[in-house]
């Protein structure tokens, strides 16, 4: 079991060391010269210089990268080309903003997902089989953007709804709450629906297993069977999906974020590609990579508390 | 059975289930707007009017018009030609890319399966959206680099559905039997490996088509795909938001359309999968075969 | 063995189909089954013959889709049609089962003692037995302890994929027979098994039904098993019985040309007839009719050797030909049957 983590540490290790080597590498390959563009018009040929050895681009780059690494190492991730400011900073300052919109997204993702998909694998080809299906369909398939500005134009002017911004938590619950509901409702939405279909199709799975058959032989009750034998060997790859979506919640949801105005962490990264920052933008998909990552790891993890079978081969 | 016979075959089933139907018909539809768009709107998307500004839908503009008084109907279906272009050409690269990789790794394993897989996961550790927009701010913005940055960003996932494809089938008696004897590999792989594997990868393609046409709205919507005076969906979108309030419609109509033929490529995709996986033909009979031998029966 | 009164299961003009693309798929077509308390009963059939199938539906176990049509009374209750709650009721308590392969008909993530208990407490208090925790976990170490499994308490801790075949098997044969039933049926339970395992299990079943004077009903294709400890046989082909009777006047006087195809093509070291002495039917060719489409006659008619032209028009019936033998054929009994039985016997 001890090795089985470690193994997987090990591993995650290793990508985490990928994924730094090819941020920094494809920085690196960024046409233009960062220094003119951070200074803008503000360039002369001294301030230059000063910024260039200030922020150590005088260096030959492998040294650039272990500075950079082992400061990272150290959570010090460098600092921001356009402001000044600590990249560590930056990023936990949207931190509650993003971690906020992904907590409440996954939630109203379950809350979808969990009663359509058991519904649907219950009663598989019926009707509201059918219905299920149709909606997680358009749910996958529209556009998430789109999504977010018809709600803005036809909700939220009927629920008085704030179009833009994030109130945190800690000064205004109420406000808060008004200000990540339609973005968690569009990032929900879609991210529901392919949890939904993924409930069906390992609930159906599950089903289908000998173990049932033998556990209704020894004259189980539905309840039983279905909690016990069903829904809970459907549990391990649920587990799965889940942490892949809350993954990919935290770090890929830049478009919303634009269209609600929405501080996350997504909107930083992209204004951080755009004015060519490259501390700042390798810090955050650095992190993302990270998390990730970590939520993988967790998941891995999980199973091995779930499935007894698990590290023993 | 001639792989002609067989693929005609196979979307005559495809055909039959209404999800496959509403898919093959939508796509239909699409393609062949983004084939004769030249035909319909001889003048390009760019046909400036500004007296004709803002209108609502009504006849003669029937989904409305622009703040520069273009139709937004003509600017829809040039948008096909574009969606469908970046969807085959990102899916093209991220196909021969990814099966290429999936079939090494799966086929030789051992160390190369790793080195692979390990570099696959690194891409995938990069969440898409932002793996897209760090290739383009690389590479500069443009619908030819953003067919580029979603081919990258989808290699990793045919890599994997190939790879588990491969390894299921490497185990074989038949394969097996091939690599004692002697066979040469690349004959193994496209003789036997490939077409076993073929299913899986066929039913990823429409997915991906399907999500690469979403990438590159979203990619347009920020400005990092096509730029005007080309047109897209995904820019129109885009264009259309400073506009909420007066013209609805200018973000309406290119998101209805991005919406139908994303839904298509994905139900299509469920349907391919519904005709190809063997496994689920054999859930029909599921009670038959109760007492199937457990090594595999055949049809 | 077998004792008076009535018959521990009987089946009758069983039919059950299922719907595929092509039309519906009849895999069992009027069964009639009869096993007395206590007996053991060998059904017999190749792949597809419709004998799991029918325990299956027995059982209530079949999917929805199934129809299922005829008559089934175990225990005196008839069992077709009879409400979820009913058939709930009976399966443990009347019928146990137990599958083909242990590692995948056990959950996988549920430990042994878990699977044992559980089947325990849905039936528990019917019996008089008490429900408490305690009550259950005893009773299931006495159920691991009676199949012969050297060290319960270990057994009751570990998950299906800690214990080897054999032993996965047992506790099997522990959940099914948990609440003594009336009747056993073990669905190819020997298959997955070596063949060493393969005789310790089927001494285990004989022993627990000695003890228990439980009623076995071995579903199987192996005649080895079959020889070893079945009282009566049924042989199946496409969804009927074609030859019944005890296990020594099926063996003496094999009648039906399928049955003795399948005895033929055993290998027998000890028969002394010479290869032309024989019945020569070593191999037989062709395969089982589509259940989709199944022959209006006999079903065996294309492949049989001795077919007549009445066979490919008639469904042959039942017709006994012997004291506990009957065959749905109009082939006579083989005029070696007397001496074959006494090969059979020294």
């Amino acid at each position: 079991m001890t090795t089985y983590v470690a193994s997987r540490l090990a591993q995650a290790g290793v990508v985490l060391a990928g994924v730094a080597v090819l941020v920094f590498s494809l920085m690196q390959l960024v046409p233009g010269d960062p220094v003119r563009i951070a200074l803008g018009t503000r360039y002369t040929d001294e301030a230059g210089a000063a910024l260039r050895e200030r922020a150590g681009l005088d260096q030959p780059v492998l040294v650039q990268f272990f500075t950079w690494a082992g400061s990272a190492l150290t959570g010090d991730l460098g600092v921001s080309f356009r402001s000044g400011e600590p990249v560590t900073g930056l990023i936990v300052e949207r931190l509650p903003a993003t971690i906020s919109l992904a907590v409440v997204s996954i939630l109203v993702a379950l809350l979808i997902a969990v009663p359509l998909g058991t519904v649907s694998a219950l009663r598989p080809r019926s009707v509201v089989d059918g219905v299920a299906t149709v909606f997680s369909q358009a749910g996958i398939s529209i556009p998430d953007f789109w999504m977010g500005i018809m709600l803005i134009v036809f909700v939220a002017p009927l629920l008085a709804l704030p179009t833009g911004g994030y109130t945190p938590l800690t000064e205004d619950p109420a406000a808060w709450a008004r200000s990540v509901v339609l973005p968690a409702i569009t990032v929900g939405v879609t991210s529901g629906s392919i949890l939904t279909r993924f409930v069906r199709s390992a609930l159906l799975e599950a089903a289908d297993s000998e173990h049932v058959r033998t556990a209704r032989s020894k004259g189980l009750g539905h309840g039983t069977v279905l909690g016990w034998h069903v829904m809970r060997n459907a549990l391990l790859p649920f587990v799965t999906v889940v942490g892949v979506q809350l993954a990919y919640l935290l770090s890929g949801v830049v478009v919303v974020e634009i269209v609600f105005s929405y501080p996350g962490l997504g909107e930083l990264a992209l204004q951080a590609v755009q004015s060519r920052d490259f501390p700042l933008l390798q810090g955050a998909i650095l992190l993302f990579a990270l998390v990730f990552l970590v939520i993988n790891l967790v998941v891995d993890l999980s199973y091995a508390a779930l499935d007894p079978r698990v590290g023993t081969r | 059975m001639s792989p002609l016979r067989r693929a005609g075959r196979t979307l005559a089933l495809v055909a039959r289930r209404p999800g496959g139907a509403f898919g093959l018909l939508v796509i239909g539809m699409v393609v062949v707007l983004a084939l004769v768009d030249d035909l319909l709107v001889p003048g390009g998307p760019n046909q400036v009017s500004v007296p004709d500004r803002l209108q609502a839908p009504t006849w003669p503009h029937p989904f409305g018009t622009d703040e520069l008084g273009r139709d937004v109907l003509d600017r829809v279906v040039l948008g096909a030609a574009t969606s469908l272009q970046v969807g085959f050409v990102a899916v093209g690269i991220a196909l021969v890319a990814g099966v290429l990789v999936g079939l090494l790794a799966g086929y030789y394993r051992g160390p190369l399966d790793a080195v692979l897989m390990r570099s696959m996961d690194v891409l995938f550790a990069f969440p898409a959206i932002l793996m897209a927009i760090a290739v383009l701010a690389l590479l500069g913005p443009g619908t030819r680099n953003a067919m580029i940055a979603i081919g990258i960003v989808y290699i990793p996932i045919f890599a994997r559905v190939t790879r588990a494809a491969v390894l299921s089938v490497s185990e074989e008696v038949y394969v097996r039997a091939s690599r004692s004897v002697g066979a040469p590999d690349a004959r193994i792989l496209f003789a036997h490996v490939l077409p076993n594997a073929a299913p899986s990868i066929i039913v990823q393609t429409s997915v991906s088509l399907a999500f690469a046409i979403l990438s590159e709205a979203a990619l347009s919507f920020l400005g990092l795909g096509t730029q005007p005076p080309n047109s897209s969906w995904g820019l129109m979108l885009s264009q259309g938001r400073g506009f909420l309030e007066q013209a609805w419609w200018m973000a309406f109509f290119p998101g209805i359309a991005i919406f139908l033929t994303v839904l298509a490529f994905n139900l299509l995709g469920d349907a391919l999968r519904d005709v190809l996986d063997p496994r689920r033909r054999s859930l029909m009979t599921a009670g038959a075969s109760a007492e199937q031998p457990k090594v595999g029966s055949d049809e | 063995m077998s004792e008076v009164g009535p018959p521990a299961l009987q089946v009758d003009d069983l039919h059950v189909s299922f719907p595929t693309p092509r039309g519906p798929a009849h895999v069992v077509r009027g069964l009639d089954l009869v096993v007395a308390p206590g007996e053991t009963l060998a059904v017999v059939g190749e792949s597809g013959s419709g004998k799991s199938v029918s325990m299956l539906a027995v059982l209530g176990l079949l999917p929805g889709s199934a129809t299922v049509t005829g008559s089934a009374v175990l225990g005196g209750r008839q069992v077709l049609g009879a409400s979820e709650s009913d058939l709930r009721s009976l399966r443990g308590p009347g019928v146990g089962m137990v599958f083909q392969d242990p590692m995948t008909s056990l959950n996988p993530v549920l430990t042994v003692r878990r699977q044992l208990v559980e089947g325990l407490r849905a039936h528990a208090g019917r019996d008089g037995a008490r429900r408490g925790k305690d009550a259950l976990l005893g009773r299931a170490r006495q159920l691991l302890d009676e199949v012969g499994l050297p060290d319960p308490d270990r057994a009751l801790r570990s998950y299906p994929h800690q214990l080897s075949g054999g032993q996965r098997q047992r506790v099997m044969i522990a959940i099914a027979l948990a609440h003594d039933p009336a009747v056993l049926v073990a669905d190819e339970a020997t298959t997955a098994l070596d063949v060493t395992v393969q005789a310790q299990i089927l001494a285990l079943v004989q022993r627990l039904q000695d003890e228990h004077g439980t009623a076995v009903v071995w579903i199987t294709h192996d005649l080895g098993v079959v020889a070893g400890v079945a009282d009566r046989v049924a042989v199946m082909y496409s969804g009927r019985v074609v030859e019944t009777g005890t296990t020594d006047s099926l063996f003496a006087a094999p009648t039906h040309p399928y049955t003795r195809g399948l005895l033929a093509s055993l290998p027998d070291i000890d028969d002394p007839a010479t290869g032309h002495d024989r019945v020569d039917l070593l191999a037989m060719p062709g395969l089982p009719p589509d259940p989709v489409d199944p022959p209006a006659g006999c079903a065996f008619a294309p492949r049989c050797p001795i077919a007549h032209p009445d066979c490919v028009g008639h469904p042959q019936q039942l017709r006994e030909v012997g004291p506990d033998h009957a065959v749905a054929s109009r082939c006579p009994v083989p005029r070696r049957s007397v001496e074959q039985q006494e090969v059979a016997r020294g």
